[in-house]
């Protein structure tokens, strides 16, 4: 089968012919319709994440399942399904109380290499998938069955930057009716976001950018105003916007630690700012304890939206068929494998929201 | 083996030999009992109070060694202690599973196929939870068995199957007890003792007992009550709650008796948006609640079986707090009766005197 191959940071993605294996006992092998491509996977191509190369990057899928493993009960051949890197064994402690994303054994890789060059080099899975591939083999706990009339492009989307924007604020804020929210980087993941912030009654919700185009779009998703980030008085702004307090909840999508700094002086007293984008995993964030002690303002993380796979995957299907999720609107182009460069360029831009790769 | 069979509803359990268990299946775990405690659910069964098909084996909190384990089995090997409940550790990947709460699995009702036959080959219908602890052997899905450490004591581990489970982890897992908060709880038996060292436990106070023996309301000061009020020589037993509680009636209430005029009397003590657990097993029907008295007052009437646990989390927690002093257990012992008298324990039971009687098998 063809696939993306990173085997230089910063260097075109090379495709080239490389052997799967088998799906073994728990896993199932997919044949993948489309996978977008996310800013993650821009920080694994130049490097900024841990791991080394060789590697297939993507893990924002979604296909029909091929074949299954020894003991798979969930799906069965032709199910369409989500893939997703959200691994979860059901046993252990987090499992079991409810939080499967963030489960122990979450990012165990795969006990063989699944994936093999035409040397017989093993090649890294970014998300234990490797979704820049035409098939991929995952644990069955990373697949969600969806309904056939859903386009799998659009479904593919669901599997990280909806769900971290989404879930962030429904699932890790759990924010209320009337509170407040900002959302810092109207991207892909903030959008969403804003979106999840406007279907649970949030007001207002301050879209925060440094390019206007984007701020205007973030209010067709439900964003009620916007300040500019590069604005020196944004923090005021936004103060005026919320009665003088400040914001109840600050998301911060951008991965850069200047935005996560920005974001606290965004929150009011006990205002939570949450860290939803990935900045460099050497990068350092620095504030005084004396902002935080007599605010009691919180900081937390939010890892792909506390996102329950088999709960809130068919939710989010249900609000998309219903017409309270956006997710066409999402999609900025579409490539076939063989131009995977050119999207992943537009994507490091930052211009559009998703580039998609289609398999078919 | 032994077991004691109920052939006949309100009438003494036969003591048979000769009675067989099927061989661990998939995923099944055969285990030699060593403690089963009598639960007042077991005698709601036994006297037909709630139906249960015939012949039955009734028995649900049990401790033991495991004997034998089907294909597939990961949870427990053989020699484990193990304690038996009728609560599910789940299957880990149904909704309730995923949500965190796995006592909900969905798999959960296929668990009461019977396992154990007579002397005559007849099958023995799993009474008061699927587990069939009146025996001397017994077989079980493995999502009801979790094993404890080996220097935990059987007889005391058996009670962590139910009634320790039930009422603490009705305060702390179902109405999640915040410190500082006012807490009633009406009935201190075997359950109800445990809600009360569950309340103490959590910071609740007061922790108010309801009881109409003044003996059993002065073991519930042991267990952490601060305040008891006796139903039957206190004139006015609502108003005495609410002279606890500044007036305002309790936040929590934990009805552990199985009767529907206890859950009237509690959801009366019942403060305004206070929340009023049923935890005790009670047949009948609840009549007399008007709705003006939910709509004016915000309060909450709610359930709670097997004490919400996770059993594969709260059970060995409960095990490293009795270790530690923080959780009685010894005290909740009233006696130990063998198998073959057994009629005994139920017949003490009945009379509300036992908090626990203990069956011992060895």
């Amino acid at each position: 089968m063809k696939a993306a191959v990173c085997y230089e940071f910063k260097k075109p993605l090379l495709l080239e012919d490389v052997t799967l294996s088998e799906p073994g006992k728990g896993e199932v092998k997919i044949r993948l319709a489309a996978t977008a491509i996310c800013h993650s996977d821009i920080h694994d191509w130049k490097g900024e994440m841990p791991g080394g190369v060789p590697f297939i990057g993507g893990h924002e899928a979604a296909g029909y399942i091929e074949k299954i493993g020894d003991g798979v009960t969930s799906v069965k051949v032709g199910d369409t399904v989500v893939v997703s890197l959200l691994a979860s064994c059901g046993k252990c402690y987090y499992c079991i109380t409810g939080l499967p994303h963030l489960c122990l054994h979450r990012f165990d890789p795969p006990k063989e290499p699944r994936v093999r060059n035409k040397k017989g080099q093993p090649l890294d899975l970014k998300g234990n998938i490797g979704g820049f591939a035409e098939y991929v083999i995952v644990d069955e706990s990373q697949v969600v069955k969806v309904p056939k009339e859903v386009p799998l492009d659009r479904a593919a989307l669901l599997a990280c930057g909806v769900i971290t924007g989404f879930g962030g604020v429904v699932n890790r804020a759990r924010v209320r009716p009337f509170q407040s929210v900002v959302v810092m980087g109207a991207g892909g993941v903030g959008i969403n976001a804003i979106q999840g912030a406007a279907y649970v009654g949030a007001y207002p919700i301050i879209a925060v950018d440094v390019l206007e185009a984007k701020m205007k779009m973030a209010l067709d998703f439900g964003a009620t105003h916007m300040v500019n980030a590069k604005n020196e008085k944004a923090a005021d702004e936004i103060r005026k916007l919320t009665d003088g307090r400040g914001a109840d909840f600050v998301f911060v999508t951008v991965g850069s630690v200047a935005a996560i700094k920005q974001g606290i002086s965004f929150t009011g007293l006990r205002g939570t700012t949450v860290m939803i984008g990935l900045p460099n995993f050497k990068d350092q964030v620095s504030f005084a304890p004396l902002e935080m002690i007599p605010t009691e303002k919180n900081l937390i993380g939010g890892f792909m939206g506390a996102t329950n796979l088999k709960v809130d995957i068919p939710n989010l299907i249900n609000l998309y068929q219903s017409g309270k999720l956006k997710l066409d609107e999402l999609i900025t182009g579409r490539y076939p494998l063989s131009k995977i460069n050119e999207a992943m360029a537009l994507t490091e831009k930052g211009e559009g929201l998703r580039n998609v790769i289609m398999f078919e | 083996m032994k077991a004691a069979i109920c052939y006949e509803t309100n009438k003494p359990l036969v003591i048979e030999d000769g009675v067989t268990v099927d061989a661990p299946g998939k995923g099944e775990v055969k285990v030699r009992v060593a403690f089963t405690a009598v639960c007042h659910s077991d005698l709601h069964f036994i006297s037909g109070e709630i139906p249960s098909p015939l012949p039955g084996l009734a028995g649900h909190e049990t401790a033991g060694y495991v004997d034998e384990v089907g294909e597939g089995v990961t949870k427990a090997k053989k020699g484990d202690i193990v304690v038996i409940g009728t609560v599910t550790s789940g299957c880990g990947h149904c909704y309730y599973c995923t949500i965190g709460k796995p006592h909900y699995c969905v798999e959960r009702g296929a668990f009461s196929r019977p396992k154990h036959k007579n002397k005559k080959g007849q099958p023995l219908a799993l009474m008061a939870g699927p587990v069939g602890g009146f025996a001397e052997y017994t077989t079980v899905p493995q999502e009801l068995v979790t094993k404890i450490p080996k220097d935990m004591p059987l007889d005391k581990a058996c009670l962590l199957a139910c009634g320790v489970t039930s009422g603490f982890g009705a305060v702390v897992n179902r109405a999640k007890v915040p410190s500082m908060r006012s807490v009633v709880v009406v009935g201190t038996g075997g359950v109800g003792l445990n809600s009360i060292q569950g309340a103490a436990f959590s910071g609740a106070y007061p922790v108010i007992a309801v009881d109409v023996l003044d003996s059993k309301l002065k073991t519930a000061q042991k267990f952490g009550a601060t305040h008891t009020v006796n139903l039957k020589t206190k004139k006015d037993p609502v108003k005495a709650v609410r002279d606890i509680t500044n007036g305002r009636g309790a936040d929590y209430v934990f009805v552990t008796v199985g009767k529907v005029e206890a859950i009237r009397t509690g959801f009366s003590m019942c403060g305004d948006m206070g929340m009023t657990v049923v935890v005790g097993l009670a047949g009948g029907d609840m009549k007399d609640f008007t709705p003006m008295e939910f709509v004016f007052t915000e309060k909450i009437l709610t359930g709670c079986g097997g004490g919400s646990i996770r059993s594969s989390i709260d059970i060995p927690f409960l095990v490293s707090l009795y270790q530690v002093g923080k959780l009685k257990l010894d005290e909740l012992i009233s006696g130990y009766y063998p198998l073959a008298r057994i009629n005994e324990a139920i017949e003490s039971l009945k009379e509300g005197k036992a908090l626990r009687n203990i069956i011992t098998f060895e």
